[in-house]
């Protein structure tokens, strides 16, 4: 492929897939090690931002699902940050979070917000009425109603709405390099003339996004056994 | 508090480039209601351009694939394919295959808005009530009129849902477009050198208010299209709005008062410095334990060379004892020197004849022929500044003017002065600083009297691209640059002397470096011994041709000529 | 009898007193001033019309519904005083969609109430298969999920569900009206069953008149407004209507109607002597043939069981080939034999008081 030169630091380029700007497997190979940190600080990002997400929307939804005046307003504030581009929030928080993790993370999560809130809320809201009045009715409290009956009969939604929410983030989380968090949008974009690199960081990307969404759909299979019955 | 005021200063200074104009780094006149107009404009060209093609091509395939209740699992699929597939990804894959240009992004993101119109086009006919479609067919409609009169009426809240969330996207992945060339109101926020940075929040607020006015306004269509029947009652609508603001508000709140009250922790550094390694006998940097305490902030400018130059010092610091900080790839010069006079980092590689040019504003007259004298003078005008110019590299890498071998022999071209009588009908590349620098465009106008036909700013990156494929009939590259050979290209000869010295030289500020020791300057000298032109083009060759990093190329460089022993 | 775990709790006595329920805006009461007394261990059935309050009135006694007036004592003490979770556990609750919890296995859900008490796992095991037993449910159903049931199965689960703490009090909303009439039967005949073992006390809503006087030792006639029209016993009530609404609701065919009071067993039943067919029996004493006079034999034997009502087992009679049934006990084992002209034959000192003040 590449030889050394006369004094071993001079190279001749003799095969020129790379320079000519080509797809080189070969060339994927000898700098796998390139892309190994951007994956991981992907990976981190992405999940960190969906379970912040997560977490933030399910608390919401649970309060909105008895007070459901809370719907309209909540929608509409998650709405606004959803349509918020990221790279804009990057910078719109770069004053007050500075550059790093925290902004990304920050930006990335407001994203989720809308996208998991209506779905934990469709899924609350598509408990059987009939199911609810028995619990009640048998002396369940509100709170053991909530988490031992209407949660985990929305647990389709719930999943639903994360395997969505998820790809998302791994496709936004490619921009985070603006913020100063790295991601694979970092090697993208130190060589975006370079079609080897745009290909194989793009088909990271995907990959992932792909992956997680698996590893989600397992989880739910597992945990939703009464789906599967009958 | 404090934290909270200076947050709120720099949102005013962005908000201040919307409304006025300030001049430019690079000469030019920047910000204000009319040139941010006019990138808003570029924005909405592109955004419009694609989201017509889109629409075009995904609404009637969506409509008419739904209708017939065909091809479910791909109308589906291309949906989650397209979420999982990153809009920055797709835009470099058209840039690198396709090139740069209007054509090419509009086509990228023409690609990012068709699944979601065609998705929620396949589901809304699919949707509308079977048994609405079965009397319309009762009552002896034909297929057409079926899915005019009652299935697209019905299927519309969740068709402008698709193509509300399609312009969204559109809108927040033209900010990126100027990566592959295009100019739009992202502009200021990828090339901030010469916006500055209250430009770069000026356009990202501009940037977020044209996202939601797109929602807002999509969603007022989608409002005056939506059959009367299915609309939400306008009472609930306003009582929702106010509660709202309230909720805005307050949410608005809680995040100034976690501002106000909360720690700023800035993490600025893109991570660790290179090697730190055993003292090995014949290593020539080696590790002083007494160096530990000091950190030092290495920065670069925003091209190869200053990239691999700034990643070598780094970890010869490093290598040194020293904990190394890293900010590369900060921009042009007027954007590093005053990162470095403000502190933001402690040094960086400089050019000779770059600082009497730019900084100085030495007129071309009078500036020294000799490397000797270009350090020497820029060495006492930069002590004067508190600031310490270290002993310069051996390789000199001046800005060149270039032209393809075609062009040269058609032309009859050698030196500068050839093109007299011919620039006229040329078409010259070069950085967006270019236009305003004495050793640049505004030096061929003034010292040669060239005028060219058209000036065209890009990505320094793309120099010699833009000879190759013909864009440009004359470029400005850097006489350390590999393509040069390679693409067969021919310097034009200064014969006029406009341009200087352009050795490299470490800057640092004089107490910055006073207090790092003796080591320091010893470390510098022993970079710099084998920095000749011939491996600093071997080193941009590592970078831009067998496309390794930075990091890499220089840890080479260390290696080779056993300035750190290996290991690292 | 009933199970070893369970310490054998005494069903409880419930009283209405004035109990109203007024909704903010709404001309007229829900339920109006509802007095009456469910003595323990009986079956009150609440009926009458749509938008009578019913179903209200019975949601007010585990306080699903709040009364704005008047009380409800569950054995003596005001349901008002007590916490409604901590009140609710101690009452059964069976409504019409049963609303069996989707995710969880039978066994699960038979268990709900346990689990909240914090019994241990082999407790709850060994009561579940208790009742399901007791509902005549196969054992390996436990580990199913709800959707896998049928819908008649699904409906004993609830039962067998609200039964699981042996409450003293059961509210049963309907709990048969989303069967198929053939299943219906059963499962009310199974109930009655059931309840003649365990006699709990029993509020029991429904809005088909001829249910209540199967179900009912007492029923109430509600009106629109939640309006108490009548308390009475059954046979009080298809004899002497207190009013013409009753009269109406309950029917022209008081007649017929009181043949739903009456059951199988409380006529002497005809032995094969009394009659020219002859049955043939298995081994186990079951019913298999009739043979009929002139030798044929015929294998359509019309089963009638004791515990059935009289009108049941008159409509299954009249559409038999030989105008006979066998009588048969729970276990299908030859009682004795009955016919159209046994039951006129029992009727008629019934009709002719009926008669007497038509």
């Amino acid at each position: 492929m590449i030889a050394q030169g006369d004094n071993g630091f001079f190279r001749e380029r003799t095969d020129t897939c790379v320079t000519d700007n080509g797809l080189c497997p070969g060339w994927v190979v000898d700098h796998l090690d390139r892309y190994t940190t951007p994956l991981l600080q992907h990976v981190f990002l992405t999940v960190t931002s969906v379970a912040a997400g997560f977490l933030i929307a399910g608390s919401l939804a649970i309060l909105a699902h008895r007070r459901r005046w809370l719907v309209g307003p909540i929608t509409n504030v998650t709405g606004i940050l959803y349509t918020l581009p990221s790279v804009a929030v990057f910078f719109l928080l770069l004053p007050i979070t500075g550059r790093g993790n925290l902004t990304a993370i920050i930006a990335l999560t407001a994203y989720t917000l809308l996208i998991l809130f209506r779905n934990i809320l469709a899924g609350l809201d598509a408990v059987p009425a009939d199911a609810r009045d028995a619990g009640r009715g048998m002396g369940l409290t509100d709170r053991q109603l909530l988490w031992r009956v209407e949660l985990p009969l929305a647990l389709p939604a719930i999943m639903a709405g994360l395997r969505i929410a998820t790809t998302t983030t791994v496709g936004l989380a490619a921009l985070a390099f603006f913020a100063g968090a790295g991601g694979l949008g970092e090697p993208l974009e130190a060589q975006k003339a370079f079609k080897t690199n745009v290909v194989f960081a793009g088909g990271l990307c995907v990959a992932l996004a792909i992956v997680l969404d698996a590893m989600i759909l397992l989880v739910q299979r597992s945990i939703t056994p009464w789906t599967r019955a009958a | 508090m404090t934290v909270l005021a200076s947050v709120l200063d720099t949102f005013g200074d962005g908000l201040d480039f919307i409304v006025n104009e300030r001049t430019g780094r690079g000469g030019g006149e920047v910000g204000g209601l009319s040139a941010n107009g006019d990138l808003l404009w570029e924005h909405l060209k592109l955004c419009l351009v694609a989201m017509a093609i889109a629409c075009a091509v995904a609404l009637p395939l969506g409509l008419w694939l739904g209708h017939t209740r065909r091809a479910a699992f791909l109308a589906i699929s291309v949906s989650n394919i397209g979420r999982a597939v990153p809009a920055i990804a797709l835009l470099f894959v058209f840039f690198a295959f396709l090139g740069a240009g209007f054509a090419n992004v509009a086509l990228a993101l023409t690609l990012l808005a068709i699944p979601p119109i065609l998705t929620n086009a396949y589901v809304g006919v699919r949707e509308v009530d079977p048994d609405a479609v079965d009397a319309a067919r009762g009552v002896g409609m034909t297929g057409p009129q079926v899915l005019r009169r009652v299935e697209l009426p019905l299927a519309m809240p969740l068709v402008f849902g698709g193509i509300r969330t399609s312009a969204v996207n559109v809108v927040a992945t033209a900010t990126i477009a100027p990566l592959a060339g295009v100019v739009t109101l992202g502009d200021p926020i990828i090339n901030p050198s010469i916006y500055g940075e209250e430009g770069r929040l000026g356009a990202a607020i501009l940037v977020a208010l044209l996202a939601v006015a797109t929602e807002v306004v999509l969603a007022g269509a989608q409002r005056a299209v939506t059959p009367r029947g299915l609309a939400a009652s306008p009472r609930r609508r306003l009582m929702t709005r106010t509660r709202t603001i309230l909720a805005a508000l307050a949410a608005l709140a809680l995040m100034l008062g976690v501002v106000a009250c909360g720690d700023d922790d800035d993490d600025g550094s893109a991570g660790g410095g290179g090697s730190s390694t055993q003292a090995a006998p014949t290593a020539a940097i080696t590790k002083n334990a007494e160096n530990a305490s000091t950190t030092l902030t290495v920065g670069s400018k925003n091209f190869t060379e200053q990239k691999v130059l700034g990643e070598i010092y780094a970890q010869a610091f490093a290598a040194a004892g020293y904990k190394v900080r890293k900010e590369l790839n900060l921009g042009d010069e007027q954007t590093a020197l005053k990162a470095l006079k403000g502190g933001q980092i402690d040094g960086y590689p400089e050019y000779t004849g770059t600082a009497l040019l730019s900084f100085f504003e030495v007129p071309t007259k009078d500036l020294p022929k000799d490397a000797t004298a270009a350090y020497d003078e820029a060495k006492s005008r930069f002590a004067e500044d508190g600031i310490t110019a270290f002993p310069p590299t051996p390789f000199t890498s001046s800005n060149e003017v270039a032209v393809t071998q075609e062009t040269a022999d058609k032309l009859g071209l050698k030196k500068i002065s050839d093109l007299d009588g011919k620039s006229q009908d040329l078409v010259l590349y070069g950085s967006p600083e270019c236009r305003g620098r004495d050793d640049c465009l505004r030096g061929l106008q003034n010292v040669y009297g060239l005028k060219f036909k058209r000036f065209v700013p890009v990505d320094i990156a793309q120099r010699h691209e833009v000879l190759t494929n013909g864009d440009a009939d004359v470029s400005i590259v850097f006489t350390t640059d590999p393509q040069i050979s390679r693409n067969r290209e021919v310097l034009l000869e200064d014969d006029k002397g406009m341009f200087p010295p352009y050795n490299s030289t470490f800057l640092m500020k004089t107490e910055t470096a006073d207090k790092a020791g003796p080591d320091l300057q010893k470390t510098i000298e022993a970079v710099n011994k084998n920095l000749t032109a011939r491996v600093m083009q071997e080193l941009n060759a590592r970078v831009d041709l067998d496309k390794e990093t930075p990091a890499e190329a220089a840890s080479d460089y260390l290696q080779q000529f056993d300035l750190v022993s290996a290991g690292s | 009898m009933t199970a070893a775990h369970v310490p054998p709790s005494s069903a409880e006595p419930l009283e209405f007193r004035g109990a109203t329920k007024r909704y903010p805006g709404a001309a007229e009461p829900a339920v109006d001033a509802l007095t009456l007394e469910v003595p323990a261990g009986e079956i009150c059935v609440l009926v009458g019309p749509s938008g009578c309050g019913k179903t209200t009135a019975m949601r007010m006694v585990n306080r699903m519904i709040d009364m704005t007036d008047g009380d409800i004592l569950l054995g003596g003490r005001s349901v008002r005083e007590r916490e409604p979770s901590a009140l609710r556990r101690e009452i059964g609750y069976v409504i019409q969609q049963v609303g069996l919890f989707p995710h969880r296995t039978i066994a699960q859900n038979i268990g709900t109430v346990p689990e909240l008490l914090g019994w241990d796992r082999r407790r709850r095991d060994e009561r579940v298969a208790e009742l399901l037993a007791l509902t005549g449910l196969d054992e390996d159903l436990a580990s199913r999920y709800p959707a896998q049931l049928s819908g008649g199965q699904r409906q004993r689960v609830g039962v067998a569900r609200a039964l699981a703490t042996d409450p003293p009090v059961m509210l049963m909303d309907e709990p048969f009206g989303a069967i198929d009439p053939i299943n219906r039967e059963r499962l009310q005949n199974e109930f009655l069953r059931l309840q003649e073992r365990l006699r709990r006390t029993i509020v029991f809503v429904t809005h088909d008149i001829d249910e209540a006087i199967k179900m009912g030792d007492r029923i109430a006639v509600l009106q629109r407004g939640g309006r108490l029209q009548q308390y009475a016993t059954p046979a009080e009530l298809l004899m002497q209507p207190a009013n013409d609404f009753v009269r109406d609701f309950v029917g022209a065919d008081r007649a017929l109607k009181r043949l739903a009071l009456l059951r199988v067993r409380d006529v002497d039943l005809w032995t094969e002597a009394d009659i020219d067919f002859r049955l043939e029996v298995d081994g186990d004493g079951r019913p298999v043939a009739w043979i009929w006079p002139d030798g044929r034999r015929s294998t359509s034997v019309t089963v009638v069981e004791r515990d059935d009502v009289l009108r049941d087992a008159l409509s299954d009679l009249l559409q038999s080939q030989t105008q006979y049934g066998a009588v048969v006990d729970p276990r299908g084992r030859l009682q004795g034999i009955l016919s159209v002209e046994l039951i006129h034959d029992f009727l008629v000192p019934e009709a002719a008081a009926a008669s007497g003040d038509a």
